[in-house]
């Protein structure tokens, strides 16, 4: 956003993380030959879908200037209930699609309500909700792997599809990012979660229903966070839940990376997107080049506290 | 402290920290009471209650440490490096990394302006994937007689009597030195402190620098007790810090909260999870309540907030 009403500079169209997913991208093919190889391109976009979805969620929540750190825990309860409920028959695959969503999205509101009603610190409740979620699924399946025997073509299709050879989870992806573009771009829901960002009291006093608007951003990224959830038990058909990664740190790194303000008020789900290949373009070459997991997590470390100290000394340059 | 603050202090810590019906609770549980136990329950505070120590202050000064996992296991892993060395080359070493993990999360705070959480979250992972990489994902065993002796004592543990001196220290440091009034008006309101002539950014930067040396030195003592340093450990740690702290009267807004509310809410957490291992909880229900216990503590910590502007 431009500080200087009437005049819009391409910074306004473009931030500077797709600057940087370029640089990344070209040194990358430079780095090893093997990046451009049609199967690692599409192997970078798959690896960057799921947490990318989970960071969508995140990015509208923290616009709305609140964390939501359950997320990770939520895409595990999805795709252990996804499986459980056995997609082995049509009514069966659109159940494991449909009540884990609902089920984030059930996590979300009581997130939101616990945030906006009760005036819970989001980040500690979130954590609080993400011990809870994990003890809660372990638990049901005894700390066991969970695997469904018989798994309809359909529900495998959600993953595993390739239309025009693309991977339909890529294609969704796009699908969410444009939709969210436009729901926080144009609609008066997206207006009032920036709004929310920027002042909670102002917005309040303004007559805008902060308590609705904020739970519904929490909701959102519950079911997001579980959509992901359902797209890795389709994508693998069996999930060990212990080895689950932690998906809301890389996602959070990406929000963070793609210029969402810390305090709310500040942010855009295509840039979360951008954010979201750099890091599968880094993680993707460090692999490559045989640096493993534990390296790759110190990298990450790094990358957020460097994303973030570079955007709050931006900011501090204006406001001088 | 004049007898109707002590007063107040007593009712204000039995009405948010019901220690005393879990006790009495706890002794219909079998063995609760055992020596056996009693030493069990001592063992596993004094690691957590070092830690929360240092949390309470940082907390007190309106900050937040989600490093001080990461640390703890940290600082087990260089105090086994360093053991060839020997005991105070060891400790040294664990509070020396622990200091610079602080110092670290105290100059992005400060000098930076991140929001505390987040930079604090930085520093665990950084710290977390510094560690594995280090040590290749497998704890390094540390067998040396004086270390195993500083992991066991009797009758009471070591460790958990090096827990009772820091805590003291860390009371009277809070509530008979300047340094502690100004820890307490720098977290009550950063700017009123500043505009009084504190230090607000050197105070703060040492609260974070006491965090990290404590968790080091908590983790120094787990290894000295398990024999080894695990990169892998304190994943909960600044969960169950923060619940006992939260417990113990501080609040997510700063300027609140005491070392002996600290040690009352560590006992709580201490003897619930103790309560749930003698009725044979699994693992993954204790996970459970410790989370809902910490979501239901920042509602109330929220709520009160409320009521109080009102």
């Amino acid at each position: 956003m431009s500080t200087r009403p009437g005049t819009r500079s391409i910074a306004d169209f473009v931030s500077p993380i797709w600057i940087v997913l370029v640089v990344a991208i070209v040194a990358a093919a430079l780095i090893s030959d093997r990046f451009l190889s049609p199967n690692n391109v599409l192997a970078v976009l798959q690896q960057g879908v799921i947490t990318g979805i989970v960071a969508l969620g995140m990015t509208v929540v923290l616009i709305g200037g609140q964390f939501d750190l359950s997320t990770g825990a939520i895409v595990m309860m999805a795709a252990v209930m996804a499986l459980l409920i056995g997609p082995s028959h049509p009514a069966g695959v659109a159940a494991a699609i449909v009540l884990p969503v609902l089920a984030g999205a059930t996590v979300g509101t009581v997130n939101g309500l616990a945030v906006y009603k009760a005036g819970a610190n989001s980040i500690v409740a979130t954590i609080g909700m993400q011990f809870f979620l994990v003890g809660a699924v372990l638990a049901a399946v005894s700390g066991q792997h969970v695997r469904a025997d018989d798994i309809a073509a359909s529900f495998s299709a959600l993953a595993g599809a390739r239309p025009l050879g693309i991977p339909l989870p890529v294609v969704i992806f796009a699908a969410l990012v444009a939709a969210l573009s436009v729901v926080m771009g144009k609609t008066v829901f997206g207006r009032h979660v920036y709004a929310i960002g920027g002042d909670v009291e102002a917005s309040r006093r303004a007559g805008i229903a902060v308590v609705r608007t904020g739970t519904a951003t929490f909701a959102l990224s519950g079911a997001l966070a579980a959509f992901s959830g359902v797209l890795i038990a389709s994508l693998v058909g069996h999930v060990d839940p212990t080895a689950i990664g932690r998906y809301e740190f890389p996602a959070l790194t990406a929000v963070v990376l793609g210029g969402t303000s810390l305090t709310g008020g500040v942010g855009r789900p295509a840039d979360t997107a951008a954010a979201i290949l750099v890091i599968a373009v880094i993680t993707n070459v460090m692999t490559i080049l045989d640096y493993q997991y534990p390296v790759q997590l110190l990298v990450q470390g790094i990358v957020l506290a460097g994303a973030v100290a570079y955007y709050s000394w931006r900011r501090a340059e204006f406001a001088r | 402290m004049n007898a109707g603050l002590f007063r107040d202090t007593l009712i204000r810590l039995s009405l948010r920290t019901p220690l005393l019906p879990l006790l009495v609770a706890a002794s219909f549980v079998d063995g609760f009471w055992s020596t056996g136990n009693l030493r069990t329950l001592a063992e596993s505070v004094s690691v957590d209650g070092i830690i929360v120590i240092g949390m309470t202050v940082v907390m007190i000064a309106g900050g937040f440490d989600l490093a001080v996992g990461s640390v703890l296991a940290m600082g087990g892993v260089v105090a086994v490096l360093l053991l060839p060395h020997g005991l105070v080359a060891s400790a040294l070493g664990a509070a020396a990394a622990g200091a610079a993990a602080g110092l670290l999360s105290g100059t992005l705070v400060t000098r930076l302006r991140i929001n505390p959480f987040i930079a604090t979250l930085a520093v665990m992972v950084m710290v977390r994937g510094g560690i594995l990489a280090y040590t290749d994902t497998r704890p390094v065993v540390g067998l040396e007689d004086a270390f195993l002796a500083l992991g066991g004592g009797r009758p009471l543990p070591y460790a958990f009597l090096i827990m009772l001196a820091i805590a003291v220290a860390a009371h009277v440091l809070l509530s008979e030195r300047p340094w502690g009034r100004h820890v307490y008006a720098v977290g009550a309101d950063e700017r009123a402190a500043a505009m009084a002539g504190l230090r607000v950014t050197r105070i703060k930067m040492q609260c974070y620098a006491l965090s990290g040396v404590l968790a080091a030195l908590a983790g120094m003592l787990l290894a000295a007790r398990l024999g080894t340093g695990s990169p892998i450990i304190g994943e909960a740690t600044p969960l169950t810090a923060a619940a006992a702290a939260l417990i113990g009267g501080a609040s997510l807004r700063g300027g609140e909260g005491s070392i002996p509310g600290a040690v009352a809410g560590l006992l709580f957490v201490g003897c619930l999870v103790n309560v749930m291992n003698l009725l044979g909880v699994p693992s993954y229900y204790q996970r459970m309540v410790i989370g809902a216990m910490l979501f239901a503590l920042v509602v109330t910590d929220g709520v009160l907030l409320r009521l109080r502007r009102r």
